[in-house]
């Protein structure tokens, strides 16, 4: 396709077919005033006041939704366009409450920026105005329609790229409105609040509650920050003012959620200012917490930590990790509790990710997602099988709308409930629970009898296929019907679908159908994705997103019983003599007591005494009474916390941290990005940044630690650990970095698998379909907005947006 | 033969999943596909029911 | 075979004046008498000629009876059918005729029409297949059949054949683009959703010759490539939706509509979708949404229907009128003959709905070139009521008011466009001295503001700012520098908007103040409306020296404003008057004016 040659504003450019006359422009840096586009919606060309002179044209052209033509002549300033636009701008001034010196929007309003640029003063146009009355019903932001345009960006992001439709325009004509269905108020429609119609609103209607009078927009101050929630990390930009975080706006630039958030990164970040939050250290006299000094509590710790080594020995004391916690945090619990002699570090992560973990580990040699976030939106056909983005990771869910609605991707969704996918899928699936192992192994089957698996790459770069095929052969389309409960020709269609693309991505949950059935789940998926060839390219692969911001890179760091970081395995002797030489004490060879040993086997495990960062395992940990039970028995028990968890209840000693915003780090999100979150604000009262409390406490029992910072904590890891080498806290300035980095140059990496697997080859498994008794199925954490994030409860019970989790469940 | 799709005789064929090419041009100057005067006068039957004048039927 | 066949009026005009019962009365005659079986009675379409209905033409002979009422079917039974005498009461009489006129080619109204698209409106069953075919028609379909398809493209654009909906591009060329657009799906669509108020063109085609619409449709289709169509038809039409249906059926039937038509491998389907009453679904791409069950609002073009149309495949869309022309142009020799009539730029006929102040109202189609003096006062038959002629607005909300020194503008596509007008669908507004120019131009906006899909800035806010100037200034609280305003705002609206609807509904506004700003400025400054229609900008004054005294008005006011003893002048009360002008039409003297408010005549009524 040959290049296109025109003038704007006496200009010369050459651009590609298709591109817009906007975007030309834009291309030589001239600005031409914008209200209604927006280049992730669909053209839409509404507003009007993008219209620019084209000779030779009839009428004045929008410019956001015309193509460019060979030998166009343009003029984006002339006086006709100028007078267009002054036009345009009275008439919407003459619709609009002239309320500037209030609104929270004033100075960044668009509409206020153009009218000072064209000199529009006031309106001529008197007449009839909109009197309509604010929409204050819901907890989070106000609606006031009166200021609105009527651009339409709002209903683009609800309807097309989050899906939840919430709004529309209703009326027409002079009395068009944006709104829910039936004017119904939007506390009762489909709102997710996500906040995507508030970020992108060019004037001030919609306004989050936590804003109003909080202050004007040059007088906060913008920190980027990683949100803590959920594990697709998005970007975010902390609004403080006189250091108080005030609110949150996404980072547009961002490429893992450019510009979009979830209710929780939107409206979830009050639990910060929780009158709940610890500020001081507290120590247990008479079953009664006592304020002590960081020096008392510091001290009380080491006497009772020395006193169960010297009884019951080194094994005796456990780590237990939040997923939560940031890099630096991780790696310095980890090196404090192998400095103290063992390996007993392990995180909760197990009981939901294991199965999955060790599947992925089986086939590929890398239980990492395999693909990055923003190529999900580029695929040809996405399989789902039993994950709910929308309420799990509803970034990553906008991804797979966009893959279906730009790329032209084929949807298969394969849930036993309705989701919110189905409304868009090409294909539902809506299979018997508990029957997802039957329905991937008949569609692997399908695609072996028609040929359309990918015979170039299963003979190069897998092993194990003939066992498989021949193992699989059994799971016949008819066979598959009557297990699942789906329709024979829909399973065949399904399989095809997924087949012929040139790229196929599969999303599904980690813990889909939590039981054993799960890790089954997971090296079927890894089958299918195997049998097709649909690895270590972009815009394919294996999508099983982490539920916890930090999972990804916890494990990184070595907060697990068998391996230090990058999981380099203590049974190495080279390991561990790297290690012992970087930190100045031996590293035990002995592997480490896993949460399930511990929990399961409570007091018979042997540990007597426990750090807990940041975890809550009287609720996490499915026993509740047993666990809590357990752990009051326990001779000492230190929890390091942002709030007084129940678990923290039971606690000796109870040590006050920063939260996410209060302290620097870095957090390894699920497609293995390393990205910085900056610090915002102190911490309350006496608390202190998780790795600031580590490493006093680490000083305290006679290790030398001297960090800096952060930053030098970093610099220690990445040196010790490949997939981090190349990772130092400038590099990840704008984007982060996704490992393997090994090198100072290295740019990151997008997807694994690319040549070879981790583990070599792939590796096909053979995995049977296991009927499970009805009883046995416990769905995991389907509670709404928190599917498998039961950390995440914790920041959210202390956020307004906890009174969404309560209509939601 | 009341309307001009009812065939004529048995030697007309067109029907709508067996078409034949020239009926149009049958309907008002036909039979075409063979000769005959009685099949001519049941088109011109029709015709004549309806026509308002000479000028009617337009060729 | 029937002896006559009596073929009544049963569209629009002629059932509003009544035509039902006419024919009820009629069938009961002709049962009275026993001989309801001789003669073959038709509700057809319209003959056009609106003013003199309810109309009955008598064939073979052509005897055109008109003004009928029930009660004329006793005489006219009798006289005419039983006893072989016409019936002169009930013949055409007018002022442009010396006897009554008998036979229907005989009647000025018709002397410079030329039917083409109305060839069959009026004169056929609208509900039977086989008189369209009869007619001529599938011929030209058969033949396209036969030939390639850049082929009927190439003559369609040979022919001169432009967009009848108001827009006139060129067909042909339109036809071209979709064909040669990539792609196994396509599409054909008829525009059937008149709404320019007024407008009935299409409606009569509908409803008098819905064959016609099928069989362009078919042509088209087979020029561009498609297998599927669509009518969009306004649900205010249901007679016309009701014969398409009964048209596509009987096509279905005959094998000219489905699978393998006429054995040459070609598949069509059609489809009917009714509108919900929204004028700007009369724009394409609004109305391809419609279809497609989103709401009724444009899309920005490009990308244009011919790449990208109804679900997003290239598609044709074409008016009623259009289509109807197809027929004629493709059979053979057709688009020769078709490029003889009309000018030089706009070939064929186009078909006119005239209305307001002219004597003969109703529906003309005549050649494309025909000045407006022509169809004025030779089809129209000049002003009603001996009034002068002020100006006739051409193309409804959307066009523009043609005044008395353009009358002698030939009646095209380009000459319209340059005074300022357009063709638009074709309805012709005609207006006297009892017309304000700026109450028309308010009229049509009030119409187009309350019609704006609301998306776009310009059309959404603006015009209902035009709107409350023109209402201001009608009411009498007009401001100088509103002309000014109002220009500019309507020169903004027309570059900016961003559909046809945006872009043309200044367009009266425009015309108006171009060819009358002296009745706006008498509006404004003087607070003045010489037509005697803005009720808070003239006052009734009886002019003392004229008056009689006879007291008619006195008796014809319902507020008792007028005082006056017998044979003595009589006087307005303008407090109690209410200018609902009862007065003026009773007054036999002509003695009643029009002045401004608060001081002395000026013009008479």
């Amino acid at each position: 396709m040959s290049a296109i040659n025109l003038t704007i504003n006496e200009l010369a450019v050459e651009v590609t077919p298709g591109t817009t006359i906007l975007q030309a422009a834009r291309q030589l840096d001239i600005d031409i005033p914008t209200f209604c586009y927006d280049p992730e919606l669909a053209p839409n060309g509404a507003c009007r006041i993008c219209v620019v002179e084209v000779e030779n044209a009839r009428t004045l052209i929008a410019s956001c939704v015309t193509p460019v033509a060979p030998g166009m002549v343009i003029h984006t300033e002339s006086e006709r366009v100028i007078n267009a636009r002054k036009v345009i701008l009275s008439l919407m001034v003459a619709n609009h409450p002239l309320v500037c010196i209030t609104c929270e929007k004033t100075g960044e309003c668009r509409l206020q920026d153009y009218c000072y640029r064209y000199g529009v003063t006031d309106s001529k146009y008197s007449g009839e105005v909109k009197e309509l009355s604010l929409d204050d019903t819901n907890t989070f932001f106000v609606r006031d329609m009166n200021k609105c345009i009527l651009c339409g960006i709002c209903v683009g992001k609800c309807q097309e790229v989050v899906g939840a439709g919430a709004i529309d325009f209703t009326r027409r004509g002079f009395i068009s409105n944006v709104g829910p269905a039936f004017e119904d108020s939007i506390e009762d429609s489909t709102c997710v609040f996500c906040g995507l119609c508030i970020d992108n609103c060019p004037v001030g209607a919609l306004t989050p509650k936590y804003s109003l009078g909080q202050g004007r927009p040059w007088q906060v101050k913008q920190v980027r920050a990683i949100c803590p929630y959920c594990g697709i990390g998005c970007n975010i930009n902390l609004q403080v003012k006189d250091d108080q975080v005030i609110g949150v706006k996404p980072v547009k630039e961002s490429p893992v959620n450019r510009g979009h958030l979830c209710v929780r990164g939107k409206f979830g970040w009050d639990y910060l200012k929780s009158s709940d939050r610890l500020t001081a250290p507290l120590v247990k006299s008479d079953g009664v917490f006592v304020e002590v000094s960081w020096e008392e509590a510091f001290g009380l710790i080491v006497d009772q930590i020395e006193e169960v080594k010297l009884r019951c020995g080194d094994d005796a004391l456990f780590g237990l990790c939040s997923p939560k916690a940031s890099n630096e945090e991780a790696y310095l619990f980890q090196k404090l509790i192998r400095s103290l002699g063992s390996n007993n570090v392990d995180s909760f992560t197990r009981h939901c990710h294991a199965p999955a973990v060790n599947a992925l580990m089986e086939a590929f040699g890398s239980a990492s997602m395999t693909n990055s976030i923003e190529e999900l939106a580029e695929t040809g056909a996405i399989l789902v099988v039993g994950a709910n983005l929308a309420e799990s990771h509803p970034v990553l869910n906008y991804r797979v709308r966009e893959a279906v609605r730009r790329s032209g991707a084929r949807l298969i969704v394969a849930h036993s409930e309705t989701i919110d996918l189905v409304d868009i899928a090409h294909h539902y699936l809506p299979l018997r629970m508990g029957s997802a192992v039957a329905l991937v192994n008949s569609l692997a089957n399908f695609i072996i009898e028609e040929g359309l698996h990918d015979r170039a790459f299963i003979d190069k770069r897998t092993e194990g296929f003939e066992i498989f095929r021949k193992e699989v052969s059994g799971y016949t389309i008819k066979y598959a019907a009557e297990v699942t409960g789906l329709a024979e020709d829909e399973l065949r269609a399904a399989a095809r679908a997924y087949a012929v693309a040139e790229r196929a991505a599969i999303v599904s949950a980690v813990d889909t159908d939590r039981h054993a059935d799960s890790a089954n789940l997971v090296l079927a998926l890894a089958n299918l994705a195997l049998l097709t060839g649909n690895l270590g390219r972009e815009a394919a692969g294996l999508y099983l997103p982490y539920g916890e911001n930090n999972l990804q890179g916890i494990a990184d760091m070595g907060a697990l019983p068998g391996v230090l970081t990058g999981y380099q395995s203590i049974k190495e002797k080279n390991v561990r003599e790297k290690f012992a030489r970087a930190w100045g004490v031996s590293i035990n060879v002995k592997p480490g007591f896993t949460v399930t040993d511990i929990f399961k086997h409570g007091k018979k495990s042997g540990i007597k005494a426990m750090y807990i960062l940041g975890e809550n395992p009287v609720t996490c940990s499915g026993e509740h009474l047993e666990t809590a039970a357990f752990l009051t028995d326990l001779d000492l028990l230190v929890v390091q916390d942002i709030y007084m968890t129940e678990t923290a209840s039971l606690a000796d000693i109870v040590l006050p941290a920063a939260a996410f915003a209060e302290q620097e780090g870095t957090y390894t999100n699920t497609e293995r990005r390393v990205q910085l979150s900056r610090k915002a604000v102190e911490p309350p009262g006496e608390a202190f940044p998780g790795w600031a409390i580590l490493a006093e406490l680490a000083g305290w029992l006679g290790f030398d630690w001297n960090y800096d910072g952060p930053q030098d904590i970093f610099a220690e890891i990445a040196s010790l650990t490949h997939q981090y080498a190349g990772i130092d806290y400038e590099r990840l300035n704008e984007q982060g970095l996704q490992w393997p980095c090994p090198k100072g140059d290295h740019p990151g990496t997008k997807f694994l698998h690319n040549g070879r697997f981790s583990r070599g080859l792939g590796r096909f498994s053979v995995v049977d379909y296991e009927p499970q008794a009805a009883d046995n199925l416990s769905i995991c954490c389907s509670k709404g907005h928190f599917n498998c994030q039961c950390l995440s409860e914790n920041l959210s019970r202390h956020s307004v947006i906890n009174t969404l989790r309560n209509n939601n469940v | 033969m009341n309307k001009f799709i009812d065939q004529c005789c048995d030697k007309c064929t067109h029907t709508r999943s067996t078409p034949c090419k020239d009926f149009i041009r049958c309907c008002v100057e036909g039979p075409v596909c063979h000769e005959d005067l009685v099949c001519s006068a049941k088109r011109k039957a029709i015709i004549e029911k309806v026509a308002l004048n000479e000028n009617f039927v337009i060729c | 075979m029937y002896e006559k066949h009596l073929m009544i009026c049963g569209a629009t005009g002629c059932i509003s004046s009544g035509s039902r019962s006419v024919e009820q009365a009629l069938v009961k005659e002709l049962e009275n008498h026993g001989i309801r079986d001789r003669y073959r009675l038709v509700m057809g379409g319209c003959p056009g000629f609106c003013e003199v209905g309810p109309i009955l033409v008598i064939y073979p002979d052509e005897v055109f009876y008109c003004h009928l009422t029930p009660k004329d079917m006793v005489e006219l039974v009798e006289k005419h059918l039983v006893g072989g005498e016409i019936v002169e009461r009930l013949l055409y009489k007018g002022p442009d005729v010396a006897v009554p006129v008998r036979f229907y080619d005989s009647i000025p109204f018709y002397a410079k029409q030329k039917f083409n698209v109305l060839h069959n409106s009026g004169i056929i069953d609208p509900e039977s297949i086989d008189e369209y075919i009869m007619r001529g028609g599938y011929r030209a379909f058969t033949r396209a059949l036969t030939i390639d398809s850049l082929t009927i493209c190439e003559e369609v654009k040979e022919s001169g054949l432009r967009g009848r909906g108001g827009a006139g591009f060129s067909t042909g060329q339109k036809w071209e683009f979709t064909n040669k657009a990539p792609g196994p799906k396509k599409y054909v669509v008829c525009n059937a959703d008149e709404g320019d108020p007024g407008a009935f063109m299409d409606r009569s085609i509908l409803e008098g010759d819905p064959h016609a619409i099928l069989e362009g449709m078919l042509i088209c289709g087979r020029a561009i490539g498609s297998n599927e169509g669509y009518i969009y038809c306004r649900a205010e039409y249901p007679l016309a939706i009701k014969r398409l249906k009964i048209a596509i059926s009987q096509a279905l039937e005959y094998g000219l509509l489905g699978e393998n038509i006429l054995g040459y491998g070609f598949n069509f389907k059609i489809n009917i979708k009714e509108g919900a009453g929204a004028f700007v679904c009369g724009e394409e791409t609004a109305l391809l949404a419609s279809i497609e069950g989103k709401r009724g609002i444009p899309r920005p073009r490009p990308p244009f229907p011919a790449q990208s149309g109804l679900f997003g495949k290239p598609t044709t869309i074409n008016n009623v009128e259009t289509l109807a022309n197809i027929p004629l142009i493709v059979r053979e020799g057709g688009a020769a003959e078709f490029a003889q009539i009309g000018t030089a730029g706009s070939k064929g006929t186009k078909v006119f709905a005239l209305a307001g102040k002219i004597r003969n109202t109703g529906l003309c189609e005549v050649p494309m070139g025909i000045t407006f003096r022509e169809i004025i006062y030779d089809v129209g038959g000049g002003i009603k009521g001996g009034r002068e002629f002020k100006a006739v607005q051409a193309g409804g909300p959307s066009g523009g008011c043609i005044p008395t020194e353009l009358l002698d503008l030939p009646i095209d596509y380009d000459s319209l466009n340059k005074a300022g007008a357009i063709m638009g669908s074709g309805g012709l507004v005609v207006m006297d001295e009892s017309t304000c120019m700026v109450d028309l131009a308010r009229y049509f906006l009030s119409f187009t503001q309350k019609e704006s899909c609301g998306k776009c800035t310009p059309c959404r806010e603006g015009t209902m700012r035009m709107l409350e100037i023109l209402n201001r200034i009608t009411g009498g609280f007009g401001n100088p520098e509103d002309l000014d305003t109002l220009d500019s705002l309507a020169h903004s609206i027309k570059d900016s908007s961003l559909c046809g609807l945006g872009q043309t509904c200044p367009n009266p506004v425009l015309s108006t103040i171009r060819y009358f700003r002296h009745e706006y400025e008498e509006h404004i400054e003087e607070k003045y409306c010489r037509a005697g229609v803005c009720k808070a900008l003239f006052s009734y004054k009886i002019d003392q020296e004229r008056c009689t005294g006879c007291r008619a008005c006195v008796k014809a006011c319902p507020v008792d404003a007028i005082t006056g003893e017998k044979k003595e002048p009589h006087e307005i009360d303008q407090g109690r008057c209410t200018h609902c002008g009862s007065c003026i039409e009773k007054c036999r003297q002509d003695c009643i004016l029009i002045t401004r408010v608060g001081r002395e005549a000026d013009v008479s009524n």
